[in-house]
């Protein structure tokens, strides 16, 4: 209810800021956005919005999914230029109605999700012409092209929905495209790409305190962050297991087994990174020294992490296992330590659930080769119960004590 | 909406367009214009999530020669093709591309250690993937690019085009 009061009064204080003169509409659009206050007058409430933002999203992609399985289904009565017709003039007049929806009618979070739905059916008409081809769906350039396509409307809508789907196409393009940067994609030297993970963390993260820079794109930030801290965490997850060292050992790897095309993206991904953090550098003022060095020290320790993994799987040893989980261990405490200081309850939140899946993902890599299957099974439910209740007990702790100070302050 | 971010959006919306209709014509451009030969192939049956029922298409001539076996998986190779009575197997294989008067088809090595001409997937509607995995014989009319890129034409099973209506 606090929160309703606040976000009326808020509305109408933007818009007299703006009648005033005091700011432009941009900024009057940026704070609403930020707050995601609805100025149309149909807008009631905050809770409101966010509850008919996730309906309206939720709507968009049973429709998307819907029209991937209609494609799927490749049904032989309609004929094959009558599907592509009905692709191709239907996917862009999704996005007309998205665009008159939202920015005619002014129902903007309905607009946002026709969008999104278009953003889909873009995908699937994209396999819906490979189908048509007999191009497999494995094939490494579709997901690519369908990123290519999506990745500007999440800018241009300034939709976080649409962003959300182009980190997931960015990352799945990027796993299609692994087939062609490693001989073999079951091959040891597929183990060469892993630390390319911590690189493109690098930069997710890096790109997220980049827009957290801006007004336009501050909204942005949060979704990045976890995008980028999530896909590091993956790339030290798998190096943490005690079997991939030991077969790196017997393994003959050389980094000329992956192809040009690898090097040259990772180079690209990381001078992007590097740029991202130069911005950072550049508009430190915005929030201060001390928080532009911890964001560059994180983003220097995914790097360092990366070089030393690849150094590891070049010349390493089966010892090196443990060195990764130390790792993993220092960066969960640096996650709950920057949450701490700077406030951000989701690096906590994060920071735990990463901890949490290490932690039982290492006890039944060893507990199921020193115990019996069924005491394993009867320890592990006990240590999930009691290390659940411990890790909650925590989590609740440090967050609560966050929000005091945070009040406090 | 401001009138320079709808003007962006749509220019977006019509690159989408764009790159759908060149990747439609780009194939429809090989099956029309390439030379047409017929390939005598064994299938399975899996399923696709995104695409639904194929059957993957295995070929005779995707067997790799002995003396290319130190090739690097996903290696060029291109296969010399003459006629061998209702279709046309493979003669030669060779890292470099033959001469035009050749007909000839690439393909990659793949993880298998066969060759991967890029035509191991054939999509058929819902539920008749088992027609093309149980019939006695099946071949495949390929259209192949002045590189030797192939695409699949149609189906013959059993002597006829597929067509799952028809069974």
């Amino acid at each position: 209810m606090a929160g309703d009061a606040f976000d009326r009064r808020l509305r109408e204080e933007v818009r007299l800021w703006q009648a005033d003169g005091i700011i432009t509409p941009e900024q009057a659009e940026a704070i609403r956005e930020r707050y995601g206050i609805d100025d149309s007058p149909a807008a009631s409430s905050a809770i409101g919005n966010r509850v008919v933002s996730v309906i309206a999203i939720m709507g968009a992609v049973l429709i998307g999914l819907g029209i991937i399985a209609f494609i799927a289904a490749n049904w032989s009565e309609i004929p094959k230029l009558a599907k592509l017709g009905l692709m191709v003039i239907g996917t862009p007049a999704i996005y007309v109605i998205g665009w008159l929806v939202g920015y005619r009618f002014e129902y903007p979070r309905i607009g946002i999700a026709i969008i999104l739905l278009g953003a889909i059916a873009f995908g699937a008409s994209i396999h819906l012409v490979a189908q048509t081809y007999h191009v497999p769906v494995n094939h490494p350039n579709l997901v690519p092209l369908w990123f290519l396509g999506v990745a500007p409307l999440a800018y241009i809508t300034r939709s976080r929905a649409v962003l959300g789907l182009s980190i997931i196409l960015l990352l799945a393009a990027m796993g299609f495209r692994a087939q062609e940067w490693a001989s073999d994609i079951l091959d040891e030297a597929f183990a060469l790409l892993i630390p390319g993970a911590l690189v493109l963390g690098a930069f997710l993260f890096a790109a997220g305190r980049a827009h957290a820079r801006f007004e336009q794109t501050r909204h942005f930030a949060m979704l990045l962050d976890i995008s980028g801290v999530l896909v590091a965490a993956a790339s030290v997850y798998l190096s943490g297991f005690h079997d991939l060292w030991e077969e790196v050992g017997g393994w003959d790897l050389s980094f000329g087994s992956l192809s040009l095309e690898f090097w040259f993206i990772l180079g690209m991904v990381a001078i992007a990174g590097a740029v991202a953090m130069g911005v950072v550098a550049w508009r430190r003022s915005e929030q201060g020294l001390e928080q532009f060095v911890w964001e560059a020290g994180a983003v220097a320790a995914m790097g360092l992490t990366a070089v030393v993994m690849w150094l590891g799987l070049g010349f390493g040893g089966a010892w090196l296992w443990w060195v990764f989980n130390l790792v993993m261990l220092g960066g969960v405490l640096g996650m709950i330590a920057a949450g701490y200081r700077w406030n951000r309850a989701f690096l906590i939140n994060l920071a735990v659930a990463i901890f949490a899946v290490t932690l039982f993902t290492r006890y039944f890599e060893f507990g199921f080769g020193l115990l019996g299957q069924s005491v394993a099974f009867i320890v592990a439910g006990v240590t999930l119960l009691a290390g659940g209740f411990a890790l909650e007990y925590l989590r609740r702790r440090l967050v609560g004590r966050m929000r005091e100070a945070g009040s406090g302050s | 909406m401001s009138r320079r971010m709808t003007i962006l959006l749509f220019a977006v919306v019509a690159a989408q367009v764009i790159g759908l209709a060149v990747f439609a014509s780009v194939r429809q451009t090989a099956v029309t214009q390439g030379r047409e030969v017929t390939l005598q192939t064994i299938p399975v049956d899996p399923r696709s999530l995104l695409q639904g029922d194929y059957a993957i298409l295995d070929y005779e001539i995707a067997e790799l020669h002995e003396w290319l076996g130190d090739a690097p998986v996903g290696a060029d190779v291109y296969v010399i093709l003459r006629e061998c009575g209702d279709v046309w197997c493979g003669s030669q294989q060779t890292r470099r591309q033959p001469e035009s008067s050749d007909v000839y088809i690439r393909g990659q090595i793949n993880e298998q250690g066969r060759i991967d001409f890029g035509i191991g997937t054939f999509f058929v509607p819902e539920g008749t993937g088992h027609i093309v995995e149980r019939a006695g014989d099946v071949k495949v009319v390929v259209s192949l690019g002045a590189a030797g890129n192939a695409v699949i034409k149609e189906v013959l099973v059993d002597g006829e085009t597929f067509n799952p209506d028809d069974r």
